[in-house]
């Protein structure tokens, strides 16, 4: 059972770390917009800026046009929010019908063990800071990008049988075709794994486990919960990861340091990955636990979705002809 | 994700050589918000990336294409969440003023290292329940044969077409701030308290993005 628990908590950063709701297709974006030579650094220009921002503030302050107000649910209609599509409790189910009453649900953000969740996210956090992060700095510094990149396509291709199970318990016949497709390529041509030819070719890599399954069937997601060193899940989706751990083949074939050596690997490799967006985001925040757990829900509800959701219609809101005719004005 | 959607929110909009896709539906006869989006991208890149131009200048142009472009009091009211019905008219003013203080300093520094990224509309669709929204979905490149996919929210009134959020990888701007936001006011006692932990945050400089990278 230690040997189970070790090795479903090391792993499951595997699975963790997709989770994050960071892309690495991200990285491109900064790096082009940081190679720019800049007139000056941030820290050299901070100082005037904001002096001249606090100046231009107290005009601002006093200039700012007055607020167009809009009822709760014109305003959820405005910004595309489904409330209807969230899980709510009895209690916000009873506030959400009231028109102009749906922003009353986020009364305690769905996340009944906060206190417990903040204490292990600050956990989490400073093996972050004083483990994680060292390590994968060292990782990026010391390890050539077209390793890193083979390191992280041998990854992917070894969790190729999780990701084929989730497809298939989904009915996802064309994703679990592509799953199938990048496997026998990318073990054969792509020597283990080491390349995506697979990807190259068309077959791009997705993800699925089993928490989406149970996402895709009806269930919902639960209460939020942190997970020492595994970060933000939910009830769900924590279930979902030991259902993972035993749909692993790798789980019965290797020996528990495989395990462990290929979550810690992972958890490496993605936070390399990720290393400047993350401290931004965190100087960024003023709730950096709230910001991640927002991040969170809303990157598993895109993932759940496999993106689909953004495509989809906005479905009709349900206030009252007035709220509607005020935003349609 | 984050910064990559916040960077992006403005920095897209300033696209050098903006190119415009015909959108996929049938809105062209109803009004073009991705014409506006490519417009208002191509107004705000003349005025803001003057490398010449003083910072006096670059804030107040940053300000009038603020609210030109986009519908800052109803975002600040969505951001404020449910703590905007229970906050007075000083306290709501008070928020507004400083979440537009939020916006300059977060997003008007990036305007000084921009140097231009090709993007297109990609496509237009309206909100089934309401014939002034739509959805204008955006691709962008970003080097190395990459590209990302944006989705704006747009809203048409009666002074035209403003912008409400953008989502990235299904993230979206308005949603985040709004439940950081929701959270900080919860635990400041309302409104009036996350505007004084915002305006701390913007004395400190604390969203000045870090260009030094």
């Amino acid at each position: 059972m230690a040997k189970l628990l070790a090795v479903a908590a090391i792993a499951s950063l595997l699975v963790g770390c997709s989770y994050f709701p960071i892309d690495t297709r991200e990285i491109p974006v900064q790096a082009a917009i940081k190679s720019e030579s800049l007139p000056q650094t941030a820290a050299e220009e901070a100082p005037a800026l904001t002096e001249v921002q606090t100046a231009a503030a107290a005009q601002t302050d006093a200039s700012a046009p007055p607020a167009a107000e809009l009822s709760g649910a014109a305003l959820d209609r405005a910004f595309g929010i489904d409330r209807t599509t969230q899980e709510l409790s009895g209690h916000q189910l009873a506030q959400a019908s009231d028109v102009g009453a749906a922003d009353d649900m986020e009364a305690d953000d769905g996340d009944p063990l906060e206190i417990f969740n903040r204490f292990m996210f600050a956990i989490n956090d400073t093996v972050d800071i004083f483990i994680l992060k060292p390590v994968a700095v060292t990782y990026e510094f010391w390890v050539p990008q077209g390793v890193r990149n083979s390191v992280r396509n041998f990854l992917r291709n070894l969790r190729t049988p999780v990701i084929l199970a989730n497809d298939l318990f989904q009915g996802e016949m064309h994703r679990a075709e592509a799953t199938v497709a990048r496997f026998f390529i990318n073990t054969t041509v792509g020597l283990a794994g080491l390349f995506d030819i697979a990807g190259d070719s068309g077959w791009d890599y997705h993800d699925e486990d089993f928490g989406q399954t149970l996402a895709v069937h009806g269930a919902g997601e639960g209460f939020y919960l942190v997970l020492p060193l595994i970060g933000p899940s939910s009830a769900r989706d924590g279930a979902g990861l030991v259902v993972d751990h035993f749909l692993d083949p790798l789980t019965y074939l290797a020996p528990m340091e495989t395990g462990i050596g290929r979550a810690t690997l992972s958890a490496v490799d993605f936070r390399s990955r990720n290393l400047e967006l993350i401290e931004d985001l965190k100087r960024d925040s003023i709730d950096y636990y709230a910001r991640i757990r927002s991040l969170y829900r809303q990157r598993r509800a895109h993932e759940i979705s496999n993106g689909e959701a953004d495509d989809a219609p906005v479905p009709a809101v349900s206030g009252s002809g007035d709220e509607i005719s005020q935003l349609q004005q | 994700m984050l910064r990559f959607t916040l960077l992006l929110f403005f920095a897209v909009t300033l696209g050098g050589t903006a190119a415009l896709d015909r959108p996929l539906s049938a809105e062209d006869g109803a009004g073009q918000p991705d014409v506006f989006l490519v417009q208002f991208g191509n107004k705000a890149l003349a005025k803001l990336t003057d490398p010449n131009i003083s910072d006096e200048d670059q804030i107040a142009h940053f300000r009038e294409l603020l609210y030109e472009g986009f519908d800052v009091p109803v975002i600040a009211q969505f951001v404020a969440g449910r703590y905007w019905r229970s906050a007075s008219d000083a306290d709501r003013q008070e928020f507004v003023a400083v979440f537009e203080r939020y916006l300059d300093q977060r997003f008007r520094p990036l305007f000084r290292e921009y140097r231009g990224q090709e993007f297109r509309t990609t496509g237009v669709r309206s909100d089934s329940g309401s014939s002034n929204l739509y959805w204008v979905a955006m691709s962008v490149d970003v080097g190395s044969s990459s590209e990302a996919k944006l989705e704006w929210r747009i809203r048409k009134d009666a002074s035209g077409y403003k912008i409400l959020d953008v989502k990235a990888e299904g993230v979206s701007m308005a949603q985040t701030l709004r439940d950081e936001y929701g959270s900080v006011a919860r635990n400041q006692g309302g409104l009036s308290g996350l505007s004084k932990v915002l305006r701390e945050k913007i004395e400190q400089g604390a969203f000045t993005p870090d260009l030094s990278g």
